[in-house]
Protein backbone atom coordinates (compact mmCIF):
# COMPACT_ATOMS: atom_id res chain seq x y z
CA UNK A 1 0.00 0.00 0.00
CA UNK A 2 2.95 2.26 -0.84
CA UNK A 3 2.05 5.27 -2.01
CA UNK A 4 3.97 5.48 -5.42
CA UNK A 5 1.62 7.98 -7.30
CA UNK A 6 4.24 10.93 -6.27
CA UNK A 7 7.21 8.79 -7.03
CA UNK A 8 5.86 6.95 -10.80
CA UNK A 9 3.02 9.04 -11.57
CA UNK A 10 3.10 12.69 -12.72
CA UNK A 11 -0.44 13.06 -13.13
CA UNK A 12 -2.24 15.62 -10.41
CA UNK A 13 -4.90 12.87 -9.20
CA UNK A 14 -4.67 13.14 -5.48
CA UNK A 15 -5.94 10.50 -3.15
CA UNK A 16 -8.98 13.03 -2.28
CA UNK A 17 -9.46 12.82 -6.03
CA UNK A 18 -9.62 9.68 -6.91
CA UNK A 19 -11.97 9.09 -3.47
CA UNK A 20 -14.24 11.38 -5.25
CA UNK A 21 -13.80 9.11 -8.40
CA UNK A 22 -15.16 6.50 -6.82
CA UNK A 23 -17.95 8.38 -5.22
CA UNK A 24 -19.12 10.04 -9.22
CA UNK A 25 -18.43 13.35 -6.91
CA UNK A 26 -16.09 14.93 -9.61
CA UNK A 27 -17.03 16.85 -12.22
CA UNK A 28 -17.54 14.94 -15.34
CA UNK A 29 -14.87 16.35 -17.56
CA UNK A 30 -12.70 16.00 -14.83
CA UNK A 31 -13.65 12.23 -13.95
CA UNK A 32 -13.06 11.11 -17.86
CA UNK A 33 -9.41 12.81 -17.69
CA UNK A 34 -9.04 10.92 -14.54
CA UNK A 35 -10.64 8.05 -15.44
CA UNK A 36 -9.02 7.63 -18.81
CA UNK A 37 -5.58 8.13 -16.53
CA UNK A 38 -6.32 5.01 -14.79
CA UNK A 39 -6.37 3.10 -17.61
CA UNK A 40 -2.73 3.56 -18.03
CA UNK A 41 -1.00 4.39 -14.54
CA UNK A 42 -1.08 1.19 -12.34
CA UNK A 43 -0.11 3.37 -9.40
CA UNK A 44 -2.80 5.50 -9.38
CA UNK A 45 -5.27 2.21 -9.81
CA UNK A 46 -3.74 0.82 -7.07
CA UNK A 47 -4.48 3.62 -5.25
CA UNK A 48 -7.91 4.09 -5.99
CA UNK A 49 -8.62 0.29 -5.60
CA UNK A 50 -6.94 0.30 -1.64
CA UNK A 51 -9.83 3.22 -1.37
CA UNK A 52 -12.27 1.50 -2.96
CA UNK A 53 -11.14 -1.19 -0.32
CA UNK A 54 -11.35 0.79 2.40
CA UNK A 55 -15.02 2.00 1.52
CA UNK A 56 -16.02 -1.86 1.27
CA UNK A 57 -14.44 -2.35 4.60
CA UNK A 58 -15.95 -0.16 6.53
CA UNK A 59 -19.77 -0.77 4.81
CA UNK A 60 -18.57 -4.33 5.65
CA UNK A 61 -18.92 -2.81 9.65
CA UNK A 62 -21.99 -1.14 8.87
CA UNK A 63 -24.00 -4.53 8.04
CA UNK A 64 -22.47 -5.97 10.90
CA UNK A 65 -23.06 -2.65 13.10
CA UNK A 66 -26.68 -3.08 11.61
CA UNK A 67 -27.18 -6.62 12.30
CA UNK A 68 -26.40 -6.10 15.99
CA UNK A 69 -28.50 -3.12 16.46
CA UNK A 70 -31.48 -5.78 15.04
CA UNK A 71 -30.62 -7.12 18.97
CA UNK A 72 -30.06 -4.65 21.07
CA UNK A 73 -31.63 -4.18 24.08
CA UNK A 74 -34.65 -2.56 24.37
CA UNK A 75 -33.99 0.89 25.87
CA UNK A 76 -37.64 2.29 26.32
CA UNK A 77 -38.47 1.03 29.67
CA UNK A 78 -35.62 2.70 31.15
CA UNK A 79 -36.17 6.15 29.06
CA UNK A 80 -39.70 6.00 29.98
CA UNK A 81 -39.22 5.52 33.78
CA UNK A 82 -36.32 8.38 33.69
CA UNK A 83 -38.40 10.56 31.97
CA UNK A 84 -41.51 10.41 34.40
CA UNK A 85 -38.99 10.85 37.31
CA UNK A 86 -37.90 13.76 35.45
CA UNK A 87 -41.21 15.28 35.20
CA UNK A 88 -41.92 14.88 38.64
CA UNK A 89 -39.38 16.01 39.90
CA UNK A 90 -39.89 19.11 37.57
CA UNK A 91 -43.11 19.75 39.03
CA UNK A 92 -41.84 19.19 42.61
CA UNK A 93 -44.20 16.49 43.38
CA UNK A 94 -41.36 14.30 44.51
CA UNK A 95 -43.36 10.99 45.41
CA UNK A 96 -47.06 11.83 45.12
CA UNK A 97 -48.93 11.00 48.60
CA UNK A 98 -51.19 9.19 46.30
CA UNK A 99 -48.57 7.08 44.65
CA UNK A 100 -47.49 6.19 48.06
CA UNK A 101 -50.64 4.94 48.95
CA UNK A 102 -51.33 2.89 45.45
CA UNK A 103 -47.69 1.49 46.02
CA UNK A 104 -47.53 0.28 50.14
CA UNK A 105 -50.59 -2.02 49.74
CA UNK A 106 -48.96 -3.10 46.30
CA UNK A 107 -45.87 -3.66 47.71
CA UNK A 108 -47.38 -5.75 50.50
CA UNK A 109 -49.10 -8.06 48.40
CA UNK A 110 -46.24 -8.87 46.08
CA UNK A 111 -44.64 -9.77 49.83
CA UNK A 112 -47.63 -12.23 50.18
CA UNK A 113 -47.14 -13.57 46.68
CA UNK A 114 -43.57 -14.22 47.30
CA UNK A 115 -43.91 -15.62 50.58
CA UNK A 116 -46.95 -17.78 49.09
CA UNK A 117 -44.49 -19.12 46.22
CA UNK A 118 -42.21 -19.94 48.87
CA UNK A 119 -44.88 -22.05 50.93
CA UNK A 120 -45.43 -23.93 47.03
CA UNK A 121 -41.75 -25.03 47.25
CA UNK A 122 -41.49 -26.62 51.00
CA UNK A 123 -45.18 -28.45 49.68
CA UNK A 124 -44.04 -29.51 46.32
CA UNK A 125 -43.68 -33.48 46.50
CA UNK A 126 -40.79 -35.63 45.87
CA UNK A 127 -38.39 -37.69 47.72
CA UNK A 128 -36.27 -34.54 49.17
CA UNK A 129 -39.99 -33.64 51.15
CA UNK A 130 -41.41 -37.31 51.57
CA UNK A 131 -45.04 -36.16 51.10
CA UNK A 132 -47.46 -38.38 49.83
CA UNK A 133 -48.42 -36.82 46.30
CA UNK A 134 -52.10 -35.75 47.27
CA UNK A 135 -51.55 -34.41 50.63
CA UNK A 136 -48.69 -32.44 48.65
CA UNK A 137 -50.91 -31.38 46.60
CA UNK A 138 -53.60 -30.32 48.90
CA UNK A 139 -51.20 -27.91 50.66
CA UNK A 140 -50.13 -26.68 47.36
CA UNK A 141 -53.53 -26.04 46.24
CA UNK A 142 -53.79 -23.85 49.58
CA UNK A 143 -50.43 -22.03 49.17
CA UNK A 144 -51.79 -21.27 45.67
CA UNK A 145 -55.32 -19.85 46.94
CA UNK A 146 -53.28 -17.68 49.37
CA UNK A 147 -51.14 -16.82 46.22
CA UNK A 148 -53.98 -16.25 43.74
CA UNK A 149 -55.86 -13.46 46.48
CA UNK A 150 -52.52 -11.65 46.64
CA UNK A 151 -52.19 -11.76 42.80
CA UNK A 152 -55.72 -10.75 42.30
CA UNK A 153 -55.22 -7.58 44.33
CA UNK A 154 -52.43 -6.42 42.97
CA UNK A 155 -53.94 -6.59 39.18
CA UNK A 156 -56.82 -4.46 40.58
CA UNK A 157 -54.07 -2.11 41.67
CA UNK A 158 -52.97 -2.10 38.43
CA UNK A 159 -55.85 -1.60 37.12
CA UNK A 160 -56.37 2.05 38.57
CA UNK A 161 -55.94 4.59 37.18
CA UNK A 162 -53.53 6.14 39.87
CA UNK A 163 -51.59 3.43 38.17
CA UNK A 164 -50.62 5.68 35.22
CA UNK A 165 -51.19 3.36 32.09
CA UNK A 166 -53.11 4.73 29.20
CA UNK A 167 -55.89 2.11 27.94
CA UNK A 168 -53.45 0.20 25.35
CA UNK A 169 -50.63 -0.48 28.07
CA UNK A 170 -53.12 -1.87 30.16
CA UNK A 171 -54.54 -4.06 27.10
CA UNK A 172 -50.93 -5.23 26.28
CA UNK A 173 -51.09 -6.00 30.33
CA UNK A 174 -54.25 -7.72 30.28
CA UNK A 175 -52.91 -9.94 27.27
CA UNK A 176 -49.46 -10.74 28.99
CA UNK A 177 -51.32 -11.82 32.50
CA UNK A 178 -53.81 -13.93 30.40
CA UNK A 179 -50.86 -15.69 28.53
CA UNK A 180 -49.06 -16.62 31.42
CA UNK A 181 -52.87 -17.91 33.07
CA UNK A 182 -53.18 -19.82 30.47
CA UNK A 183 -50.26 -21.67 31.03
CA UNK A 184 -50.86 -22.24 34.84
CA UNK A 185 -54.41 -23.73 34.06
CA UNK A 186 -52.97 -26.11 31.45
CA UNK A 187 -50.30 -26.82 34.45
CA UNK A 188 -53.21 -27.19 37.22
CA UNK A 189 -55.03 -29.71 34.19
CA UNK A 190 -51.71 -31.39 34.36
CA UNK A 191 -51.65 -31.96 37.65
CA UNK A 192 -55.44 -32.55 38.81
CA UNK A 193 -54.54 -35.92 36.30
CA UNK A 194 -50.93 -36.51 37.88
CA UNK A 195 -50.62 -35.11 41.07
CA UNK A 196 -46.96 -36.18 41.47
CA UNK A 197 -46.25 -34.83 38.07
CA UNK A 198 -42.92 -32.34 39.39
CA UNK A 199 -42.43 -31.34 35.84
CA UNK A 200 -45.71 -30.06 36.40
CA UNK A 201 -45.34 -28.71 39.47
CA UNK A 202 -42.35 -26.81 38.66
CA UNK A 203 -43.84 -25.36 35.57
CA UNK A 204 -46.26 -24.02 37.27
CA UNK A 205 -44.45 -22.41 39.79
CA UNK A 206 -42.12 -20.83 37.50
CA UNK A 207 -45.21 -19.53 36.01
CA UNK A 208 -46.67 -18.27 38.75
CA UNK A 209 -42.61 -16.93 39.53
CA UNK A 210 -42.87 -15.17 35.78
CA UNK A 211 -46.39 -13.42 36.95
CA UNK A 212 -44.93 -11.92 40.21
CA UNK A 213 -42.05 -10.86 38.27
CA UNK A 214 -44.15 -9.24 35.81
CA UNK A 215 -46.15 -7.33 38.44
CA UNK A 216 -43.00 -6.56 40.36
CA UNK A 217 -41.61 -5.05 37.18
CA UNK A 218 -44.76 -2.72 36.42
CA UNK A 219 -44.64 -1.73 40.23
CA UNK A 220 -40.95 -0.48 39.27
CA UNK A 221 -42.47 1.12 36.56
CA UNK A 222 -44.88 3.32 38.70
CA UNK A 223 -41.78 4.29 40.87
CA UNK B 1 -44.99 -29.72 30.72
CA UNK B 2 -41.44 -27.61 31.77
CA UNK B 3 -40.48 -28.08 28.31
CA UNK B 4 -43.42 -26.90 27.26
CA UNK B 5 -43.77 -23.99 29.40
CA UNK B 6 -39.77 -23.19 28.73
CA UNK B 7 -40.84 -22.86 25.06
CA UNK B 8 -43.22 -20.33 26.36
CA UNK B 9 -40.92 -18.25 27.80
CA UNK B 10 -41.78 -18.78 31.19
CA UNK B 11 -39.34 -20.52 32.94
CA UNK B 12 -36.68 -16.97 33.12
CA UNK B 13 -37.14 -15.25 36.17
CA UNK B 14 -35.70 -12.63 34.74
CA UNK B 15 -38.56 -9.81 33.72
CA UNK B 16 -41.09 -8.77 32.27
CA UNK B 17 -42.37 -5.98 30.52
CA UNK B 18 -40.00 -5.63 27.91
CA UNK B 19 -40.73 -9.42 26.87
CA UNK B 20 -44.30 -8.64 27.16
CA UNK B 21 -43.92 -5.96 25.14
CA UNK B 22 -41.69 -7.81 22.55
CA UNK B 23 -45.27 -9.81 21.96
CA UNK B 24 -47.15 -6.80 21.00
CA UNK B 25 -46.29 -6.30 17.19
CA UNK B 26 -47.20 -3.03 17.17
CA UNK B 27 -43.96 -2.27 19.28
CA UNK B 28 -40.77 -3.42 18.22
CA UNK B 29 -37.83 -3.49 20.34
CA UNK B 30 -35.52 -2.14 17.92
CA UNK B 31 -36.87 -1.36 14.03
CA UNK B 32 -34.11 -3.44 11.74
CA UNK B 33 -32.44 0.18 10.13
CA UNK B 34 -33.01 -0.93 6.93
CA UNK B 35 -37.10 -0.56 7.74
CA UNK B 36 -36.61 2.62 9.50
CA UNK B 37 -34.39 3.99 5.91
CA UNK B 38 -38.42 4.09 4.54
CA UNK B 39 -39.60 6.17 8.05
CA UNK B 40 -41.05 8.92 6.09
CA UNK B 41 -39.91 12.38 7.56
CA UNK B 42 -43.72 13.51 7.69
CA UNK B 43 -44.78 10.55 9.55
CA UNK B 44 -42.04 11.31 12.15
CA UNK B 45 -42.70 15.41 12.41
CA UNK B 46 -46.56 14.24 13.30
CA UNK B 47 -45.28 12.07 16.09
CA UNK B 48 -43.05 14.86 17.17
CA UNK B 49 -46.71 16.55 17.64
CA UNK B 50 -48.10 13.96 19.40
CA UNK B 51 -45.08 13.91 21.88
CA UNK B 52 -45.37 18.08 22.35
CA UNK B 53 -49.62 16.96 22.95
CA UNK B 54 -48.25 14.95 25.93
CA UNK B 55 -48.09 11.33 24.21
CA UNK B 56 -46.36 9.16 25.07
CA UNK B 57 -47.07 6.35 23.03
CA UNK B 58 -46.05 8.63 19.82
CA UNK B 59 -42.60 9.34 21.56
CA UNK B 60 -41.84 5.26 21.83
CA UNK B 61 -43.13 4.60 18.23
CA UNK B 62 -40.10 7.58 17.15
CA UNK B 63 -37.73 5.46 19.68
CA UNK B 64 -38.87 2.16 17.85
CA UNK B 65 -38.25 3.96 14.32
CA UNK B 66 -35.08 5.23 15.11
CA UNK B 67 -33.41 3.62 18.01
CA UNK B 68 -31.58 0.98 15.83
CA UNK B 69 -29.84 3.55 13.19
CA UNK B 70 -28.60 5.24 16.84
CA UNK B 71 -27.51 2.38 18.02
CA UNK B 72 -25.51 1.72 15.07
CA UNK B 73 -23.83 5.00 14.92
CA UNK B 74 -23.15 5.35 18.51
CA UNK B 75 -21.81 1.88 18.89
CA UNK B 76 -19.36 2.82 15.63
CA UNK B 77 -18.44 5.91 17.01
CA UNK B 78 -18.09 5.03 20.55
CA UNK B 79 -16.62 1.13 20.08
CA UNK B 80 -18.62 -0.07 22.50
CA UNK B 81 -22.29 -1.60 23.45
CA UNK B 82 -22.27 -0.28 26.00
CA UNK B 83 -21.64 3.16 25.75
CA UNK B 84 -23.86 2.84 22.35
CA UNK B 85 -26.67 2.03 24.79
CA UNK B 86 -25.99 5.16 26.72
CA UNK B 87 -25.68 7.57 24.41
CA UNK B 88 -29.44 6.12 22.38
CA UNK B 89 -30.84 6.59 26.19
CA UNK B 90 -29.53 9.84 26.72
CA UNK B 91 -30.52 11.29 23.24
CA UNK B 92 -34.02 9.69 23.45
CA UNK B 93 -34.21 11.52 27.24
CA UNK B 94 -32.59 14.95 25.88
CA UNK B 95 -34.94 14.97 22.79
CA UNK B 96 -37.75 14.03 24.95
CA UNK B 97 -36.93 17.85 27.04
CA UNK B 98 -36.28 19.73 24.51
CA UNK B 99 -39.28 18.98 21.91
CA UNK B 100 -40.31 22.93 22.47
CA UNK B 101 -37.01 23.76 21.17
CA UNK B 102 -37.33 21.30 17.87
CA UNK B 103 -38.09 24.50 15.22
CA UNK B 104 -38.69 21.59 12.43
CA UNK B 105 -35.77 23.10 9.89
CA UNK B 106 -34.43 19.76 9.76
CA UNK B 107 -36.06 16.20 9.96
CA UNK B 108 -36.40 14.71 13.05
CA UNK B 109 -34.25 11.89 12.06
CA UNK B 110 -31.30 14.45 11.36
CA UNK B 111 -32.28 15.89 14.66
CA UNK B 112 -31.86 12.87 17.00
CA UNK B 113 -28.73 12.26 15.05
CA UNK B 114 -27.59 15.26 15.93
CA UNK B 115 -27.83 14.83 19.51
CA UNK B 116 -26.79 11.29 19.44
CA UNK B 117 -23.12 12.63 17.47
CA UNK B 118 -22.88 14.83 20.42
CA UNK B 119 -23.41 12.28 23.20
CA UNK B 120 -21.02 10.57 21.03
CA UNK B 121 -18.32 12.87 21.19
CA UNK B 122 -18.65 13.05 24.72
CA UNK B 123 -18.61 8.89 25.36
CA UNK B 124 -15.18 9.18 22.44
CA UNK B 125 -13.82 11.69 25.46
CA UNK B 126 -14.16 9.63 28.43
CA UNK B 127 -13.38 6.30 26.69
CA UNK B 128 -11.17 6.72 23.87
CA UNK B 129 -10.50 2.93 22.81
CA UNK B 130 -7.64 1.73 20.96
CA UNK B 131 -9.04 -1.11 19.46
CA UNK B 132 -12.74 -1.09 19.96
CA UNK B 133 -14.66 -4.32 21.13
CA UNK B 134 -15.55 -6.31 18.42
CA UNK B 135 -18.53 -8.07 19.55
CA UNK B 136 -21.93 -9.81 17.61
CA UNK B 137 -21.40 -11.90 14.66
CA UNK B 138 -17.95 -13.85 15.04
CA UNK B 139 -16.16 -13.01 11.17
CA UNK B 140 -16.05 -16.33 9.20
CA UNK B 141 -12.03 -15.84 8.29
CA UNK B 142 -9.32 -14.51 10.67
CA UNK B 143 -7.94 -12.51 8.11
CA UNK B 144 -12.02 -10.59 7.88
CA UNK B 145 -10.90 -10.46 11.82
CA UNK B 146 -7.84 -8.87 11.34
CA UNK B 147 -9.36 -6.50 8.62
CA UNK B 148 -11.75 -5.62 10.45
CA UNK B 149 -9.74 -4.70 13.42
CA UNK B 150 -7.17 -2.55 11.99
CA UNK B 151 -10.21 -0.76 10.22
CA UNK B 152 -11.77 -0.17 13.89
CA UNK B 153 -8.35 1.05 15.06
CA UNK B 154 -7.64 3.21 12.12
CA UNK B 155 -10.99 4.49 12.82
CA UNK B 156 -10.26 4.97 16.31
CA UNK B 157 -7.26 7.10 15.50
CA UNK B 158 -9.18 9.99 12.91
CA UNK B 159 -9.48 13.09 13.91
CA UNK B 160 -12.54 13.71 15.24
CA UNK B 161 -14.44 15.61 12.17
CA UNK B 162 -12.96 13.02 9.53
CA UNK B 163 -14.07 9.82 11.76
CA UNK B 164 -17.91 11.47 12.03
CA UNK B 165 -18.04 11.99 8.11
CA UNK B 166 -16.65 8.30 7.31
CA UNK B 167 -19.24 6.58 9.36
CA UNK B 168 -22.00 8.88 8.39
CA UNK B 169 -21.00 8.22 5.37
CA UNK B 170 -19.50 4.66 4.44
CA UNK B 171 -21.06 3.00 7.54
CA UNK B 172 -24.35 4.37 8.05
CA UNK B 173 -24.56 4.83 4.45
CA UNK B 174 -26.34 8.41 4.39
CA UNK B 175 -26.35 11.04 1.84
CA UNK B 176 -24.26 13.46 1.94
CA UNK B 177 -27.07 16.12 2.11
CA UNK B 178 -28.39 14.47 5.29
CA UNK B 179 -25.20 14.73 6.44
CA UNK B 180 -24.41 18.45 5.82
CA UNK B 181 -27.34 18.83 7.96
CA UNK B 182 -26.64 16.80 11.05
CA UNK B 183 -23.29 18.41 10.89
CA UNK B 184 -24.44 21.10 10.01
CA UNK B 185 -22.41 22.23 6.88
CA UNK B 186 -22.10 22.65 3.09
CA UNK B 187 -22.73 19.04 1.23
CA UNK B 188 -19.61 20.21 -0.86
CA UNK B 189 -17.53 20.35 2.96
CA UNK B 190 -19.34 17.31 3.95
CA UNK B 191 -17.75 15.15 0.52
CA UNK B 192 -14.56 17.36 0.54
CA UNK B 193 -14.16 16.11 4.29
CA UNK B 194 -15.21 12.47 3.28
CA UNK B 195 -12.48 12.53 0.66
CA UNK B 196 -9.59 13.38 2.83
CA UNK B 197 -10.99 11.24 5.62
CA UNK B 198 -10.95 7.94 3.59
CA UNK B 199 -7.33 8.87 1.92
CA UNK B 200 -6.14 9.88 6.04
CA UNK B 201 -7.79 6.02 6.45
CA UNK B 202 -5.50 4.47 3.25
CA UNK B 203 -2.89 6.46 5.04
CA UNK B 204 -3.42 4.93 8.65
CA UNK B 205 -3.76 1.33 6.88
CA UNK B 206 -0.58 1.25 4.90
CA UNK B 207 1.14 2.64 8.09
CA UNK B 208 -0.19 -0.78 10.16
CA UNK B 209 0.62 -2.48 6.64
CA UNK B 210 -2.72 -4.08 6.65
CA UNK B 211 -4.90 -3.33 3.80
CA UNK B 212 -8.68 -3.02 3.88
Amino acid sequence: MDDTRDTRCLVQASPEELSALLDGDLEPARAAELAAHLDRCPACCQIAAELGAVRGGLRALGDADRAEAAQARDLWADIRRERRREVRAERGEGQAWWRRYWLAPAGALLGAAAAALVLWLVFVPGPQTGRAPVEALTAVLDAERTYQLAIAGLEGSLAQPQAGYDSETQRTIRQGLADIDTVIERCREALRASPDDLGAHRAMLAAYQHKVDFLSDLVGEAL
Amino acid sequence: MEAEATRAGLVRSKPVMLSLIATNPEVRLVVPPEAVAAAGPAEDRALLERCRAGDERAMQQLYTRHAGRLFALARRMTGSRADAEDVVQETFLRAWRSLDGFRGEAAVGTWLYRIALNRCRDAFARRRPTVPEVEGAAPPQAGDAMARRSLEAALGELPEGYREVLVLHDVMELEHPEIAAILGVEVGTSKSQLHKARSKMRELLAARGQAA
